[in-house]
């Protein structure tokens, strides 16, 4: 069949096509160059996007979901996790994160995570939005320091994070009181900072408080600033009335701080960043004039010392001057006796302004001079209900001429009894002399005497029975006083008759009775 | 037998690709040859079937890659965005207990393409190597192709779809992703691909084969 074709053709005489292959490559392959360069577009958007993977540990994973939950910077999503795996020890979770790009630079060593959820604490609630959207991984990036892989996420929000301009500074306190890490610090009672943490010392001595203070308020914190404790109520009962003093209701909750400078003194300058101050009490202690010399002191009673503890005040004229530091007990060999040596502080700058100006020997002279007039020291009963005892400082011009003698190099204060015990040596003085009564002599007289009263009684007895019996109805003496009485009734009746015959006969005196 | 057969190739004849009349072909024209009934081009065979369609193979190929691993669908709710690409959706179905619904999407955006796209290959493959294995079912399979094609559009209708319908703002909304766009385009290029082969080119090649 085919043959008929091609022999038809010469015949008619039409010449053959000439088939020429299309040169080039057809149009159609410009479709996959540009999926494939999309493609390409998109692989390499992908691959340029993905940062670096990092590893967070956190104690649990609650809301945390591979491949949902994200990291957050500032509500910017800056990564997702990827993974969340238990670690080989059980005890902790392996949270793989892939990073965006760029990250790399700000996650160094001391870039922190922690989880965002909903948090109600006192004072604040927080992380609301995680309610409806899932919890994420909040970033704190510190810029600038080496690449780390691996981190430990916070289990709790971190109060401050390094994007918060301010300044963190130290406080030491004795106790940790009411403080909570977030506790609110105030200045002229607006909130100007926040306690970030809280640890005991190294030596465990305090209790160390980090807290960061805002700009611009931390050029508030200066040399001479002043921190106390605000924490909930401060009631003062003063003889101006009752007055009471709270900086602010969240303060109740979670405690508080406040700082300010003492009114008469200068600011000073503006404090550097992580300056350690001291945390005082309240305000009135913090304002209280600055101590910084201590003079240690050695006090020997010779009574007992129960009821004087270490802290106790030692007063003069009833103004604290400094504190008892130790109680012991000390037993002298050479003169077998037991002595109780107090160990005091006294604090010169209370009553003298410009103590430490002056010279040591100044000082010393100062002191015996002082002793020279009478400068004693007197355990006295601060309180009546628990025997509790303080040293008192007076002038006693009249007592023993005593010096400062020292012991170990501390100089020790001559002492007097205390008053108790001065009355109860003058009560033993009476009770001695009165034990030199002779009682027992006494009492032997005193038998005596009455056994010879006994005697004189009975023979009272008997005279007095004697003279009753004398008086008797029928005893001779009464009928001869009846008798007698009766012969004076008639001479009495008798002398009427004769006065009546005189006043009718007057002249019966001269004439004699008529017949 | 076929051998005894005269094609209209042989006899010198065109077909007209849009109303099947059939014209003399004026075999040293130049000029492009039209149809003298409906006006469109004419050719023995679709013009450079092998190539395009290859060309249209390799795009949805390229494009089938970033459609799979880049996110189809990107759901809010509540808040809390979730992307999903195909596989992820589908699984999600079938952990939830829709398996229909997975199966369907599993067949649609899945096996569909991907067996699309196998087939042409095959198609091309023993086309351009001459094969005569088989060739009427290797027609029946393009014809399957053909018509399996446009099902895979679903998923990105029902993306469409979705986006329109889910605008709650934030309580709940659905974005498309790029991962859809990529799909789409997969889709697009292998029905144009599965238009482009001429599978006549599958019986040709048992023309030449009985000429040696």
């Amino acid at each position: 069949m085919t043959d008929n074709i091609a022999g038809n053709a010469p015949e008619n005489d039409i010449p053959e096509a000439v088939v020429k292959p299309r040169k080039g490559i057809s149009i159609v392959w410009i479709i996959p160059i540009v999926a494939a360069l999309i493609g390409a577009w998109v692989a390499y958007k992908a691959v340029s996007e993905v940062g670096p993977t990092i590893f967070i540990s956190f104690e649990d994973a609650e809301g945390l979901v591979a491949g949902k939950t994200k990291i957050k910077y500032k509500d910017v999503e800056v990564g997702l996790v990827t993974e969340v795996d238990l670690e080989d020890d059980l005890k902790h979770v392996r949270v793989t994160v892939q990073m965006h790009k760029g990250a790399k630079g700000y996650l160094t060593e001391k870039t922190r995570f922690w989880v965002v959820k909903a948090r109600i604490s006192a004072g604040t609630v927080s992380g609301l939005g995680t309610l409806l959207g899932g919890a994420y991984i909040a970033i704190d990036p510190v810029n600038g320091g080496k690449f780390v892989k691996d981190y430990v996420g916070l289990e709790t929000v971190p109060i401050v994070t390094t994007d918060q301009p301010g300044q963190h500074f130290i406080l030491q306190a004795k106790r940790r009181g009411s403080l909570e890490a977030g506790a609110p610090i105030y200045f002229r009672q607006i909130k100007v900072g926040e306690v970030v943490s809280y640890q005991l010392s190294d030596d465990t001595e305090t209790v160390d408080f980090k807290v960061f203070i805002n700009e611009p308020h931390d050029i508030k914190v200066s040399e001479n600033t002043r921190f106390w404790n605000a924490s909930g109520l401060e009631v003062n009962l003063s003889a101006a009335g009752f007055e009471v003093d709270m900086e602010s209701a969240v303060s109740l909750l979670t405690g508080g701080l406040s700082f300010g400078v003492p009114p008469d003194s200068p600011p000073g300058d503006v404090a550097e960043e992580n300056k350690v101050f001291m945390l005082h009490e309240n305000r009135a202690d913090a304002y209280a004039q600055k101590i910084t010399i201590r003079n240690k002191f050695l006090l020997y009673f010779d009574g007992t010392v129960r009821g004087l503890e270490p802290g106790a005040p030692v007063e003069f004229r009833g103004i604290t001057m400094g504190r008892v530091v130790s109680v012991d007990l000390g037993f002298d060999e050479d003169s077998q006796e037991f002595h109780l040596p107090v160990l005091i502080e006294l604090e010169p700058e209370r009553f003298s302004q410009d103590y430490s100006d002056r010279t040591e020997a100044e000082h010393k002279s100062i002191n015996e001079e002082l002793v020279a007039r009478g400068l004693r020291a007197q355990l006295k009963t601060g309180n009546i209900l628990t025997g509790m005892l303080y040293v008192d400082l007076e002038f006693f011009p009249d007592a023993d001429k005593e010096e400062i003698r020292m012991v170990d190099g501390t100089p020790v204060l001559p002492t007097v009894p205390t008053s108790i015990q001065e009355i109860t040596r003058n009560v033993t003085a009476i009770l001695d002399k009165v034990k030199q009564v002779p009682f027992d002599k006494i009492g032997a007289d005193m038998t005596r005497v009455i056994a010879n009263l006994d005697k004189t009684m009975v023979q009272a007895d008997e005279t007095l029975k004697t003279i009753n019996n004398m008086f008797a109805d029928d005893s001779a003496i009464s009928e001869e006083i009846k008798t007698s009485l009766r012969e004076l009734a008639d001479a009495a009746r008798s002398l009427r008759i004769l006065s009546d015959y005189l006043e009718r006969h007057p002249e019966a005196l001269l004439r004699g009775k008529e017949k | 037998m076929t051998d005894t057969l005269m094609t209209a190739a042989d006899a010198g004849l065109l077909s007209c690709h849009s109303c099947s009349l059939l014209t003399e072909a004026q075999a040293g024209a130049h000029a492009e040859q039209h149809c003298p009934r409906c006006g469109s081009s004419l050719h023995m065979r679709k013009p450079n079937s092998l190539a395009r369609t290859w060309a249209l193979v390799i795009a949805a190929f390229i494009c089938y890659i970033p459609a799979n691993l880049l996110p189809m669908t990107a759901v809010t709710s509540l808040g809390n965005v979730q992307e999903d690409t195909i596989m992820s959706g589908v699984i999600y179905f079938l952990q939830h207990g829709d398996w229909p619904i997975g199966l369907v999407i599993l067949l649609a955006s899945i096996v569909v393409p991907l067996t699309k796209l196998f087939i042409l290959i095959y198609l091309l493959i023993s086309v351009q190597r001459k094969s005569q294995w088989r060739p009427l079912e290797r027609t029946r399979l393009y014809r399957v192709t053909e018509a399996i094609g446009r099902w895979s559009m679903t998923d990105v209708y029902v993306v469409t779809i979705l986006v329109a319908l889910v605008r709650l703002g934030n309580l709940a909304s659905i974005e498309a992703g790029i991962g859809a766009i990529f799909f789409g385009a997969v889709v697009v290029l292998t029905i144009i691909a599965a238009l482009t082969f001429d599978p006549r080119e599958i019986w040709d090649n048992m023309e030449s084969t009985n000429d040696r």
